[in-house]
């Protein structure tokens, strides 16, 4: 399994900017102020040219890393949704979603490229029972 | 136990549940009544100090998140316990009928012996927990705030929209698998495990509530121990169980261990104490085997025939 979360890009970047060409971003910021982020004097934008340029930048991309494979892997559309995400290493963290009579646990571990780019190099399943 | 000669009302208390196998009403058309009666208790879960609103934590612990729940009135509680009763015990009554394939159940009706088959009946029982009171289960409610889309519950703890149709998931086709929680937690009460349990994915010695044993294909999902509400003809067990036990006659295993192959061998095992000369015929077992459509009692020729009486016959 590789996943890249980030793709190092040059200059002011926004999270979803790999999936989504330059001119709907255009039209995406220019429409920011009329959505539900519209409270907000500016858009929110991140400038990371390495998931490793701090501690905050690390969490950050793999928890975007995490949230953008579990939107794509984890299909059951009932439950109460992402009950939490713990850091359980420097490299690993713990997602857990309830379902009903159960929390689903996922567990992802990174790794750091050369490239300055978060992988998730492992993914385990467990659950956590409930009455 | 052995079954008495003649017609008479056998009961057995189970741990989980009271049984009662009633032959008084059998005769030429109407087979053995066969009633599992489930006694739960409810108990309110209200904010605390009499508030009308406050918060309470998935299933109950306290290390998961709080959702907004609000005090029960008199006329909520007994309109939710109401539903409660009235829909789950519709859901799991007069489902099922176990074919008798034991010389057991033999009665005269106007000089012809039948062979009387079993019409499983199940009866909720539904009160207030107290302190004194008697019940087979005691179950948690707690009502949850309009702005709640969701909260966490189990078998012994439901919150008050577990008693409505609930998306759990879709099926491979997109429509989406509906279940209302308590027939499903019901199920769980008389000794149901999961769809799936047993299988590939979800051993039983494992824990038997991971997201696989809910089922790995639409079938399993949509099964009412799965997401879904359908039943099935194997979610008669409890019933075959407690035949198995008051006639003394045949062999009746779990779903779950008919579905493992570990469960399987070590069944066998047991069976034939590992001696090579002795055989299982099948794996699932044809004793009292459960049917989902009205199996009328059979005379001797009927028997000897293998015959399945499905629809009323014409007795003279």
């Amino acid at each position: 399994m590789a996943y890249i979360a980030f793709a190092k890009q040059p200059g002011r970047v926004t999270t979803q900017a790999r999936w989504i060409t330059p001119a709907v971003a255009v039209l995406a910021l220019l429409a920011m102020p009329l959505s539900a982020c519209a409270q907000d004097k500016e858009p929110i934008m991140i400038n990371l040219d390495s998931c490793d340029e701090s501690p905050l930048a690390r969490s950050r991309c793999m928890i975007e890393a995490l949230l953008d494979d579990l939107s794509r892997t984890y299909l059951l559309t009932g439950g109460g949704g992402i009950s939490s995400i713990d850091q359980k290493a420097t490299w690993v963290y713990e997602v857990s979603l309830s379902q009903r009579e159960r929390v689903d646990v996922i567990t992802y571990s990174f790794e750091l490229t050369d490239e300055g780019l978060v992988e998730i190099v492992g993914k385990q399943k467990s659950t956590r029972s409930k009455g | 136990m052995a079954l008495p000669l003649t017609k008479a009302k056998t009961t057995k208390n189970f741990a989980s549940f009271n049984a009662e196998l009633d032959t008084t009403v059998c005769d030429r058309n109407n087979n053995a009544d066969l009633t599992i009666t489930l006694k739960v208790g409810l108990r309110q879960i209200n904010p605390p100090a009499g508030a009308a609103t406050g918060k309470y934590h998935d299933y109950g612990d306290v290390t998961e998140p709080q959702r907004d729940i609000i005090k029960w009135s008199t006329g909520s509680w007994n309109r939710w316990k109401s539903t409660f009763q009235r829909t789950a015990q519709s859901y799991w009554n007069a489902k099922f009928w176990l074919v008798n394939n034991h010389p057991v159940l033999e009665y005269d009706d106007g000089g012809t012996i039948y062979r009387h088959n079993i019409f499983c009946r199940f009866r909720l029982i539904v009160g207030d927990a107290s302190p004194g009171s008697s019940h087979h289960h005691i179950v948690d409610v707690y009502r949850l705030a309009a702005s709640e889309p969701w909260g966490g519950s189990h078998s012994t703890l439901y919150n008050s929209r577990d008693i409505a149709p609930y998306e759990n998931d879709k099926d491979s086709g997109g429509s989406p698998i509906m279940q209302r929680a308590h027939v499903h937690e019901i199920g769980h009460l008389i000794g149901l495990g999961h769809s799936h349990e047993g299988g590939v994915q979800c051993p039983t010695t494992g824990d038997t509530n991971a997201a696989a044993c809910y089922g790995t294909n639409d079938a399993e999902k949509q099964s009412v121990m799965g997401m879904g509400m359908q039943l099935r003809s194997h979610h008669a067990y409890p019933w075959r169980m407690v035949m198995s036990d008051i006639s003394g006659k045949g062999t009746v295993r779990k779903p779950s261990a008919n579905r493992s192959s570990a469960a399987w061998s070590n069944f066998v095992a047991q069976v034939t104490g590992n001696n090579p000369n002795h055989t299982v015929a099948s794996k699932a077992s044809k004793d009292w085997e459960p049917k989902m459509k009205r199996h009328y009692p059979r005379t001797a020729a009927e028997v000897l025939a293998n015959a399945a009486i499905t629809t009323r016959p014409q007795r003279t």
